[in-house]
């Protein structure tokens, strides 16, 4: 049970790298991206490719990761997803699931069905920790270098002018504009950053775990609980949120089977709707009739 | 149910010039769309008709499925379309419908089980749409896609605990002695189905509760401010569109006769989503016509590579890829069509109509000037 614990706390920083794509592109474009998940199968595959052709070269394959995964992020963004600029709620999701759905079949297409792993080359062996618990350095170098990316990402939006200017697009796009700011440059970046760290998490939960089809639903959709958790709109709380997921389904799984790990989560996501929809972190959204 | 108290009693408002007023210019609209609307059944009737006389056997079972799929359809479409809510989990209800069903097996007769499994999935689709009460937009998509995984554990798990891995067996249903069991008996009957809920939603639309939504999708300040109850509006537009999901998860159950959970999954619910955006969101024409164009795809695609290219790989790659090539040509027309004609097919047609009108009177000014 223990183990159990300290287990998922893998689990958590994956998820909660997920989760920083969410709101980062929530944060730009006020669009809840179902289409995550699948960039995070087609980044994570993609990772695998890279790892393979630099030798499982831990920072350079993820460098080169982040970038072109950065860059195909925007690329969707600027054609698929700009002609909809303004358009309301129900259309952008629409184009997400679409999106979703263009991804899921190429990366099938592409990669086809097997489980692939990464072969980026961690450190082996493990730490013991008092009390009978083990945790290799593999999973703890994965959790350090999730910690890293979300603590940059997190820097940016809080303390340079980036962020702020992405405020100001989700704020009012039309206003934003009067201003001098580029908000479909904004909106790109944010889905440059969100495909990225959504590719980094994809390809660091391929190396224990492997990336296939059911990814898309595991750490796609599965990462939603986490984010309502936090609050759409928070970084530290989406950390917080992947956190509590992450360990109720380590304990679920372990007394009930793996089968409820993606189900539990959506009651806990049922839960939160019901009584506090902004999450923890949240900002409230003042809407009353 | 369909919220016939959506607007309230004549006793309790107090804006009763207003109200009255606006209750008259419906009454006026839909006498003059009476019209339109028996006209159109009428097509619908005729062409449902017609294609049964030219088709060949092959096409009957895919226009069985489009018929069944055009039927949950006008349902999500009323209340995405209409009303202005999000929904993801017609999988959910149409499998709490079949599973309705596989209880039922052989102890209820054909059609009031499918009423019961459709109301069932009403009253669960009332409670789905109570958060709506609270919640907009986006997080409905979240509490909808919530019933979407629980109701896919749940039925997953009732076909473990009763070892039907392979699927639940139903047997062949009957109506006034006989049986449905061809696919052309399947085609009437789906074809009965169509055509009631063609004919009901119409009126419901063009009724309160349709008006009623309407308010609700343009502005839920504007419609409580009118007198329309909000919430009646939305938990009636939840509770429709989830009998109609229902009903047509009964009707699957029997028409396939084999039920499993992994029939029911997220990318059903999204190819509803996909039809009645394609074929035009807030009108029942495009319901049907979207459920048709999305469950032909994949057959239209493959006529078509055979017919142009006329290549031996690229139909064999097709045919291995069949899958893959369908999702991204759904998620390619989504796209396409919410970029380029939000109106959907039947906006698209009735583009070309304004096209038609325009170069018409344009000639005959060409030829009064003549």
């Amino acid at each position: 049970m223990r183990q159990v614990v300290v287990d998922q706390l893998t689990q958590a920083s994956i998820y909660a790298l997920v989760g920083v794509g969410f709101v980062v592109v929530f944060r730009a474009t006020r669009l809840v991206n179902f289409a995550q998940g699948s960039i995070v199968l087609v980044g994570g595959l993609l990772g695998v490719d890279v790892g393979q052709r630099l030798g499982g070269n831990v920072v350079e394959s993820l460098l080169v990761l982040l970038i072109v995964a950065g860059v195909l992020g925007a690329a969707l963004y600027l054609l698929l997803l700009r002609p909809m600029l303004g358009a309301d709620h129900l259309t952008l999701l629409m184009a997400s699931i679409a999106i979703s759905s263009i991804l899921g079949g190429v990366a099938d297409l592409i990669w086809g069905v097997n489980t692939r792993y990464s072969s980026l080359r961690f450190p082996g062996g493990a730490i013991h920790i008092p009390g009978g618990v083990r945790y290799s350095w593999t999973s703890l170098c994965i959790v350090g270098v999730a910690l890293v990316i979300i603590a940059g990402v997190g820097a940016m939006i809080r303390w340079t002018r980036v962020g702020l200017a992405t405020q100001a697009a989700s704020h009012s796009s039309v206003l934003a504009t009067y201003r001098g700011v580029r908000v479909n440059a904004i909106c790109a970046l944010m889905w440059g950053v969100a495909a990225a760290t959504g590719a980094v998490a994809g390809v660091l939960y391929s190396i224990q775990s492997g990336v296939d089809q059911s990814t898309v639903s595991l750490l796609g959709f599965g990462v939603f609980p986490a984010i309502i958790v936090g609050g759409l709109d928070s970084i530290a709380g989406v950390v917080l949120g992947s956190l509590i997921l992450a360990e109720i389904q380590g304990v679920v799984v372990f007394y009930i089977g793996a089968d409820a790990s993606v189900p539990i989560g959506y009651a806990i996501l049922l839960l939160f709707l019901l009584i506090r929809p902004t999450g923890i972190f949240g900002k409230q959204e003042i809407v009353r009739v | 149910m369909l919220g016939s108290d959506a607007l309230p009693g004549h006793h309790t408002a107090t804006v009763v010039g207003g109200r009255e007023t606006s209750l008259r210019i419906g009454a006026a609209l839909s006498t003059r769309k009476s019209y339109a609307r028996w006209l159109s059944l009428a097509v619908a009737i005729l062409l449902l008709v017609v294609f049964r006389l030219i088709t060949s056997s092959v096409d009957l079972y895919i226009a069985d499925t489009a018929l069944l799929a055009a039927i949950p359809a006008i349902g999500l479409n009323m209340l995405t379309g209409n009303a202005g809510q999000v929904s993801i989990g017609t999988a959910a209800f149409m499998a709490v419908g079949a599973y309705t069903i596989v209880v039922f097996n052989g102890h209820v007769g054909f059609v009031p089980a499918v009423l019961i499994a459709g109301l069932i999935c009403a009253v669960l689709g009332a409670l789905v749409g109570l958060p709506s009460l609270r919640l907009r937009g986006l997080y409905l998509a979240f509490s909808t896609l919530s019933l979407q995984y629980l109701v896919a554990y749940a039925v997953q798990e009732y076909d473990q605990h009763t070892n039907a891995l392979a699927g639940h067996t139903i047997s062949t249903p009957s109506v006034f002695g006989f049986d449905i069991a061809s696919d052309s008996a399947w085609y009437v009957t789906f074809a009965i189905c169509v055509l009631l809920c063609m004919a009901a939603g119409q009126l419901v639309r063009d009724g309160r509760p349709g008006r009623a939504w309407e308010q609700v999708r343009t502005s839920e300040v504007v419609a409580s401010s009118v007198g329309v109850r909000v919430a009646t509006a939305k938990v009636s537009a939840f509770a429709v569109s989830a009998f109609l999901a229902g009903c047509t998860g009964a009707l699957y159950a029997y028409f396939v006769g084999n039920v499993s959970a992994s029939y029911f999954s997220l990318s059903l619910a999204i190819s509803y989503i996909a039809m009645i955006i394609i074929g035009g969101l807030g009108s029942i024409w495009g319901s049907v016509v979207g459920a048709i164009g999305v469950t032909a795809l994949p057959f239209i695609l493959r006529s078509l590579v055979g017919d142009f290219a006329g290549y031996q790989s690229v139909s064999g790659w097709l045919a291995t890829n069949q899958y893959d090539v369908d999702t991204i040509a759904y998620g390619a027309l989504i796209i396409v069509f919410l970029i380029f004609e939000p109106g959907g097919l039947v906006g698209l047609a009735g583009r070309a109509r304004t096209v038609g009108k325009r170069l018409s009177s344009a000639l005959r000014v060409r030829d009064r000037a003549r």
